[in-house]
């Protein structure tokens, strides 16, 4: 895979590129936050803390121990310009470096006190001054900044993705007075009832990703091949799983075919006792139904928000079939419909399994539609949450509910990586092909085309209700219309109503968007341009980001991060991060897929010339990719809009989101308000994606969900 | 461009934190009422007392299993609202502070010192009528008489038409096993429940959910703690609240000063103020009909008077212990939950 010239090149390089000066900015750094940012996490918040509070809190204050930090750094400085040889000093900084890191953490731990703002910069610091050294050591052929990146990259990974994860298997492992306890997980998931979620989960996860397949596959059929106007109402549909959180599908089924939803309504009102068509006095031949709670409407709400998905997926693999092997079996006299069986499919095959298994880990994961359409159906992600929110509280069941998710989502996503991503049927051999594109046999496309109306129609009803939803009063008992759910919602002042969380969740996904799509496009170049001992431990922590369901990252983060040394809960700050590991997908494939387009010759060009990877990157491949970012910045900010399934366990009151609002709404029966911020979010979102593709090109957002 | 940007930044970073700081003192609240319900009351003390306070809202188990985890530090101060249940158990765990308010002697006599360790550890701060509310606009629809009594329920008219929470996830639930367990004895309750298991359409995750099932129309008859039907009912649904005839249990919300709180001083007020006929209105001005336990505080109207249903003489401190609990739960999981409907 790596050109072998790359490596050469950078061995040229100088390896002791990094001079003094960048060291003493670091220690100057870890300094200046020592003396003025609290040591300590303030209980109450940074912003929400006392003068006194926030003086208690700096290290220098109160603990003598903490007073060797500033000495510690300051021995630095004689070393940085000492003569020592290069290679030695680099020996130096990575082992008094990790001595200073280990000691830091092994105090909080020790003292079970957590860590404030200045202990995360003076770590952070020794962990620049750490890269420097093993890059000094001949790291990454002594290039600094990549070795920082590096050591950037794995801290990432181990902080919020593996230690995390790991908390679950404590908690499974270990039974609550502390002693190991191998048989917990079994005696957990041996016990009542949890066979049953599982192969609920299963169940649900098989049919839905089997029919979005086929949906998804006559979408895309439709869309490339059809010759009717209506295919180009289908390439349109793209947008929508985009800008819907993913539980608003399943709340509009409720208005439409709950007991007391539309459809019932008008039955009812038609065939139902004293009904329209009923003599006066006979019974109904209509009994209102609740058949929409259960598997049915999960099923129903998860086919309608994931078929889009698919549906983009399999028509990226159709435009890519050459139109000229069609071609060739029917000038052989083959039908149009013996060729779509015997030549188009076979060949997007590999497209069709990676749809089924794409479905299948998205219905696994999903946990808005369970939650709100749920019933008596019972899936692992419900499960999950309710230990945990529920009215028992239990950690043990929680984690062992989560493990089971993590591995089957992680084994699907294998299979999928492994057997289906490899196979490439794709018939573009760079030359220019030519040849029509073969229409759809007559009577398929007269077949699909009532399908598919019909599936916009309904489509149209959903989100219709939504709109209309938040101006009655009560959808099902009085549909007069009304303003109030809005103005509760919008008029009474910015901090009351929907504002704050609308508010909260602006801010966070704009924080959490910047960050996300660097950490993913530096993920990317690490992935596709480097070669280095532990790069295996970086694809692994890749894989785990791209697999792992919501509600197991909200689980293992409340694990993790509510006790010392790292204390995060009921901050602004873990929201923030977990939206951003939940989009970093996205900055991943986004810099993969871009970056495996660009030749390497560019950067061996700048590298011969003596730029440091820093240098290149910054102004050979920034401006190459400067769309991919753009792109993914958008995609990620509003994915982080949407998502729910692990920010509902992290959210509190004040850091409510706009998802978890209008959740809690549906809790307490507030189904009108729900609705009227649910349509708010739409349109916004909506907005938002149409304004970055004016900018940033249609193709772009498109690509993005295709790769999802 | 740029500069429009950055004027977007800083206003976004202005709006995030600005927040009034300066104030007498601080005071965590871990709340288990509607977050509404915890909001309002917290609103009142902070300006009341110029405290500033800060509110954690989570069911009472989970809020329990919070407090017993930070024992060795705790965070919070007091606890508001929750099924008595968890109280009483952190009680006897000697995780709350033991506190004789001033205001208790304006208290009834049962809420003063309700908790199975009786060292006046939680007061109850209100109540709450275990009933059923039924939605009068099906029912008309469906033809069928008004069900008046927990016997009636398991006519065979009823039959998917009932939703109850699941013992297994809701305290609710479980105070209505042991409203019928109290009623009946063990053994004719289980018969009973078994017939009730017939009619159920749904058994829900959450306490609440019957009740707003009910409001809605999906499903005829929910059963619930009534304040809660009283919400949806004042919201404009066509549902009527049902004090079933043979008696009926209730719940003590709970209210408690957590041992070692850091805020002691606050904590205290907040207490007096719980207690006090101003504090226990609060939650009505929010549409929260619990039935205060100050004896001179305005009973909303909406709520159920305590003095005009009949109650059943529920027996907090028995069957408020963990192993009580677990026998009634396992026994229902086993004997009833999977008899075929």
């Amino acid at each position: 895979m790596l050109p072998s010239s790359l490596n050469n090149v950078s061995a040229k390089t100088d390896p002791g590129e990094t001079k003094p000066l960048t060291i003493l900015i670091w220690i100057i750094a870890g300094f200046g936050a020592y003396w003025f940012l609290p040591w300590f996490a303030l209980e109450y918040g940074l912003f929400d803390a006392t003068i006194e509070e926030y003086l208690a809190s700096l290290g220098w204050k109160t603990r003598t121990l903490t007073l060797t930090v500033p000495v510690f750094l300051a021995l630095f400085i004689p070393i940085a310009w000492s003569n020592i040889p290069q290679k030695r000093l680099g020996w130096v900084y990575t082992l008094y470096t990790s001595a200073g890191i280990g000691l830091i953490f092994f105090d909080f731990i020790h003292t079970q006190n957590s860590m404030g703002f200045s202990a995360a910069v003076v770590v952070m610091a020794l962990a620049a001054i750490f890269a420097i050294g093993i890059s000094k050591i001949g790291f990454q052929r002594g290039d600094s900044f990549i070795s920082g990146a590096v050591v950037f990259v794995i801290f990432m990974v181990l902080v919020f993705i593996f230690y995390p994860v790991t908390k679950i298997f404590y908690q499974v492992l270990v039974s609550r007075d502390g002693s190991f306890a191998p048989f917990q997980f079994f005696r957990i998931i041996t016990s009542f009832g949890v066979d049953r979620v599982v192969f609920n989960t299963l169940f649900l996860a098989i049919s839905v990703g089997a029919t979005t397949t086929l949906f998804g596959l006559i979408f895309a059929l439709y869309a490339v091949r059809a010759t009717t106007r209506l295919r180009y109402a289908v390439r349109v549909l793209y947008i929508l799983p985009i800008i819907t959180p993913p539980f608003v599908v399943g709340m509009s089924l409720i208005l439409l075919f709950g007991r007391a939803g539309l459809v019932n309504d008008t039955l009812m009102f038609l065939f139902g006792n004293s009904g329209f068509f009923i003599p006066a006095g006979a019974e109904g031949i209509f009994e209102r139904s609740g058949y929409i709670y259960g598997f049915t409407g999960i099923f129903l709400a998860q086919t309608l928000s994931l078929t889009p998905v698919s549906y983009m997926l399999l028509s990226g693999m159709i435009s890519t079939v050459n139109p000229s092997m069609e071609e060739a079996s029917l000038t052989m006299r083959a039908s149009r419909w013996l060729t779509l069986r015997n030549v188009t499919l076979p060949l997007i095959r590999p497209g069709i399994a990676n749809a089924f298994l794409l479905g299948m880990i998205s219905s696994a994961a999903d946990f808005g539609n369970p939650l709100v359409l749920g019933g008596e159906y019972d899936v692992l992600s419900t499960e999950i949450y309710f230990s945990i929110a529920g009215a028992q509280l239990d950690f043990g069941k929680a984690s062992a509910l989560g493990l089971i998710l993590l591995f089957l989502s992680l084994i699907v996503f294998v299979i999928q990586k492994k057997w289906v991503g490899q196979t490439s049927y794709v018939t573009v051999t760079g030359i220019q092909t030519a040849g029509n594109v073969t229409p759809l046999p007559k009577g398929m496309q007269r077949l699909f085309t009532v399908f598919i109306s019909v599936w916009l129609v309904l489509v149209g009803a959903l989100y219709l209700s939504i709109f209309l939803g938040g101006f009655v009063k009560q959808w099902g008992a009085d549909y007069t219309l009304t303003i109030a759910h809005h103005r509760e919602l919008w008029m009474h002042g910015v901090s009351s109503g929907g504002w704050p969380s609308l508010k909260n969740s602006l801010g966070y996904s704009f924080i959490a968007a910047p960050f996300t799509t660097m950490i993913g496009v530096l993920i990317a170049y690490i992935i596709t341009r480097k070669q280095f001992w532990g790069r295996g431990f970086i694809d692994f922590g890749t894989v785990l980001i791209f697999a792992i369901p919501g509600t197991v990252i909200g689980v293992a983060y409340i694990l993790a991060f509510n006790t010392p040394p790292v204390e995060l809960t009921g901050t602004a700050i873990i929201l923030i991060i977990t939206m951003a590991i939940r989009a970093m997908p996205v900055g991943i494939r986004g810099g993969m897929s871009a970056l495996s387009q660009i030749s390497t010759s560019l950067e061996e060009a700048s590298l011969l010339q003596r730029a440091g990877s820093l240098k290149t990157i910054r102004s050979v491949l920034l401006p190459i990719l400067r769309p991919t970012i753009i792109s993914s910045m958008a995609y990620s900010f509003i994915r982080s809009m949407t998502t729910v399934s692990a920010v509902i366990f992290l959210a509190t009151a004040g850091t409510n989101v706009a998802t978890t609002y209008i959740l809690s709404r549906v809790e307490s029966g507030d189904t009108g308000v729900a609705v009227a911020y649910g349509s708010v979010l739409i349109f916004t979102m909506l907005c938002f994606t149409l304004l970055v593709q004016v900018f940033a090109g249609r193709s772009r957002i498109e690509k993005q969900v295709k790769t999802k | 461009m740029k500069r429009c940007i950055n004027a977007v930044l800083v206003v976004f970073i202005v709006l995030m934190f600005s927040s009034p700081v300066w104030a007498k003192g601080r005071l965590v609240v871990y709340c288990s009422n509607e977050a509404f319900a915890c909001q309002a009351v917290a609103d009142a003390f902070s300006k009341k007392y110029d405290v500033k306070v800060q509110m954690t809202r989570a069911g009472s188990g989970s809020t329990y299993a919070k407090i017993l985890a930070e024992k060795d530090k705790p965070k919070g101060d007091v606890w508001y609202a929750g099924t008595l249940d968890p109280h009483s158990q952190a009680g006897v765990n000697n995780l709350l502070e033991s506190y004789k308010s001033e205001m208790l002697k304006e208290v009834g006599e049962r809420f003063r010192n309700p908790a199975t360790s009786k060292k006046n550890h939680s007061a109850g701060v209100y109540a709450g009528v275990l009933g059923y509310s039924v939605n009068m606009d099906l029912l008309k629809e469906k033809k069928l008489p008004e069900p008046k009594s927990w016997a009636d329920l398991t006519k065979p008219e009823y039959k998917g038409l009932i939703q109850l929470a699941s013992p297994q996830s809701s305290g609710t639930a479980y105070t209505t096993l042991a409203t019928i367990v109290q009623l009946w004895g063990e053994e004719k309750a289980f018969e009973y429940l078994a017939k009730l298991h017939k009619n159920i359409g749904q058994y829900t995750k959450s306490g609440s959910a019957p009740g707003k099932a009910a409001a809605r129309g999906e499903t005829l008859i929910g059963i619930g703690f009534l304040h809660d039907h009283a919400l949806q009912k004042v919201n404009g649904f066509p549902l009527e609240l049902v004090v079933p005839a043979e008696g009926t249990g209730y719940e003590i919300g709970g209210l408690s000063i957590i041992k070692g709180a850091r805020n002691m001083e606050n904590a205290k007020k907040f207490i007096d103020f719980m207690l006090s006929k101003e504090g226990q209105e609060v939650p009505q001005k929010v549409k929260m009909f619990q039935v205060p336990t100050n004896i001179n505080a305005n009973v909303p109207k909406e709520a159920i008077r305590l003095d005009q249903v009949k109650l059943i003489d529920y027996d907090f401190v028995k069957y408020g212990t963990e192993e009580m609990r677990s026998k009634l739960i396992d026994r229902w999981a086993k004997e009833i939950k999977p008899l075929p409907r």
